[in-house]
């Protein structure tokens, strides 16, 4: 089973698919700390006070931006930015929006489990060198691992780059970052899980994708829908609002803001839920 | 004690309601070299797909080197396999693909990928990315895998596919010297016979999912190889004629007109002669032979006739 994690190791580095990863996650650090806001590809101001940490400059950056307008050059826009949102925490609102690195983490499970099936070389590993119970679990341990490893290099290099870049005053800290991070591994974990289940369902690289790129979107309306329909059913608000807060992206949105105690133990839950469901699943195929 | 390399009892794998493989029962001793012959879709390749343990069996069993086939892990670094179409990855070059799957093997001497490059002459192309190989190329490398790691049993699925003429000669070397300098024990399926027969020693006719036949060699030339079949007008005495004046046993009645002699094989002006001189009507006697496609799809028309 080592030997599988080892050989994939030394295969995946040589795919192109890793450098458009990479460049993918640098652009998306890059433009959020360029222009200061997260997320990184979006020129619209979408600052909620209360998730920035600076509620009092936020109205007022919202007036200056309406004279300044969105027709300013980029580096006036971040001038202006840089210049009303001082404590800002531009880190801790990056790992707010980790979700975009699930588009990286397809990458992954495309190199290392689709690929295998697409190309058919998964027959040459299962009738020389290991059971397909030991192929399920090496490509899962490998998906998880490469999982992690781009969501740290991703935050570490996001941390560095901000400090390098805008300054302390727009970072809410290492020690800060490092337990967002730590918070939301679980929901790291429990992706690199989908997907590589949803690589062993699909095995096709096409289909993969056409399945894998919109399960977000289509997790965000399903759940919309659920809580939509129980909510009505209950009649409270409450009841939507907690079902909506265990999908993936309000999950990294919701543990990169001072979450409580019970909602980390139930986020972690639900992320373990998901990873043992979908890999029984994705080993059963 | 691993005299036998492979045994299968009752081997059966059904997809649903179709019967891919029905009761296969195959005895391959060590050191030979065994050849599958059947139609597309007869269940060749279902029966390697099972042995090689990337497709699960739904009845039956068998045995690896003696082990059960729910050890077979313990004994699958002892098997090479190219079953289907050679398949690697497009974007790495021969020497990468062969070295990902020596990490797998846990394989540590790099020599080993050299060699088995070698072996199936690819050694120029080691650099070459395997896309820009031709189906040739692409074939030589699946058996470069399948040898890389000197295996007790290499099991070949057509693994002359696409191989230019000399390609094909070179490669019935190496299975032959595999098979007799390191004492490699082959099971090869083809549909090119007239290769098979030339490396195989023992053969396996399997049609329409079952086992219709398995023969040696040896059993295969007295069967249908060279004879001398002779038409006249009462077997019957011809037969008297056979086995007290030409003294020998070796003939098969045909029907009451016709019979085949394996026996004075170079003689066969003799015979005439002695069958007219004990009163035999000799209407025609000709030197014949099955070769193993004939004896194939005689066999096979046989099958189709008795369904």
């Amino acid at each position: 089973m080592f030997n599988i994690i080892k050989s994939d190791f030394y295969r995946v580095p040589k795919c192109k698919n890793l450098i458009i990863a990479l460049i993918i996650m640098l652009l998306l650090i890059g433009t959020s700390i360029y222009l200061i806001e997260a997320g990184g590809i979006s020129m619209s101001v979408s600052i909620e006070p209360s998730d920035v940490g600076a509620g009092e400059v936020a109205e007022e950056y919202e007036n200056e931006y309406q004279y300044t307008g969105v027709n300013g050059s980029m580096s006036e826009i971040r001038e202006t930015t840089k210049k009303y949102l001082k404590g800002y925490e531009l880190d801790r609102d990056i790992l707010r929006w980790n979700i975009n690195l699930y588009y990286v983490f397809i990458f992954i499970a495309v190199m290392a489990v689709s690929s295998d099936f697409s190309n058919g070389s998964v027959k040459n590993t299962l009738s020389s060198a290991i059971s397909k119970r030991k192929y399920f679990i090496s490509k899962l341990s490998f998906v998880v691992m490469g999982c992690l490893i781009f969501f740290y290099l991703n935050t570490f290099i996001m941390y560095f780059a901000n400090l390098i870049v805008n300054g302390k005053e727009f970072s809410a800290g290492f020690r800060t970052v490092m337990e967002i991070s730590l918070m939301q591994l679980p929901v790291v974990i429990a992706l690199a899980g989908i997907l590589n289940a949803l690589a062993f369902i699909c095995r096709k690289t096409a289909i993969f994708n056409t399945v894998a790129i919109p399960l977000v979107f289509i997790a965000q309306m399903s759940i919309d829908l659920l809580c939509r329909l129980v909510g009505k059913n209950v009649g409270t608000v409450k009841t939507e609002n907690s079902f909506a807060n265990y999908e993936a992206d309000r999950m990294f949105r919701l543990l990169a803001n001072n979450p409580t105690g019970i909602y980390v133990a139930r986020c972690y839950i639900v992320c373990f839920a998901a990873f043992i469901l979908f890999s029984t699943v994705g080993y059963n195929v | 004690m691993e005299d036998i390399v492979l045994k299968t009892d009752k081997l059966t794998k059904k997809y649903g309601k179709f019967t891919a493989l029905d009761s296969a029962d195959i005895v391959i001793r060590r050191g030979s070299i065994y050849g599958l012959i059947g139609r597309n879709g007869a269940g060749k390749t279902t029966l390697m797909k099972m042995i090689a343990g990337l497709s699960d069996k739904t009845d039956g069993s068998f045995e690896l080197f003696g082990r059960p086939d729910a050890e077979l892990e313990n004994v699958k670094k002892r098997i090479g396999c190219l079953i289907e179409n050679p398949a690697f990855f497009p974007n790495m070059t021969a020497y990468q693909n062969l070295r990902y799957y020596a990490i797998q093997k846990g394989i540590v001497d790099r020599e080993l990928i050299n060699n088995a490059l070698k072996t199936v002459k690819l050694d120029d192309n080691a650099g070459k990315k395997f896309k820009s190989f031709s189906l040739g190329m692409k074939q030589r490398l699946g058996i470069a895998f399948a040898i890389m790691d000197n295996p007790d049993f290499v099991i070949l699925d057509e693994p002359i596919n696409g191989l230019d003429p000399i390609g094909i000669s070179e490669m019935r070397d190496t299975i032959k010297r595999l098979n007799e300098e390191e004492g490699v024990t082959f099971l090869i399926s083809s549909h090119i016979l007239s290769e098979l027969y030339s490396v195989a020693e023992s053969f396996c006719i399997i049609e329409k999912s079952k086992i219709i036949k398995q023969f040696t060699k040896e059993e295969l030339d007295a069967e249908c190889g060279k004879c001398i079949e002779i038409q006249t007008d009462d077997s019957s005495k011809a037969v008297w004629v056979i086995e007290n004046v030409l003294h020998s046993s070796d003939y098969k009645v045909i029907d009451k007109n016709r019979l085949k002699l394996y026996d004075h094989l170079e003689d066969s002006f003799s015979v005439n002669r002695i069958m007219i001189e004990n009163g035999i009507n000799v209407y025609g006697i000709v030197e014949k032979g099955l070769t193993l496609e004939d004896y194939f799809i005689t066999l096979v028309e046989e099958v189709q006739h008795d369904v």
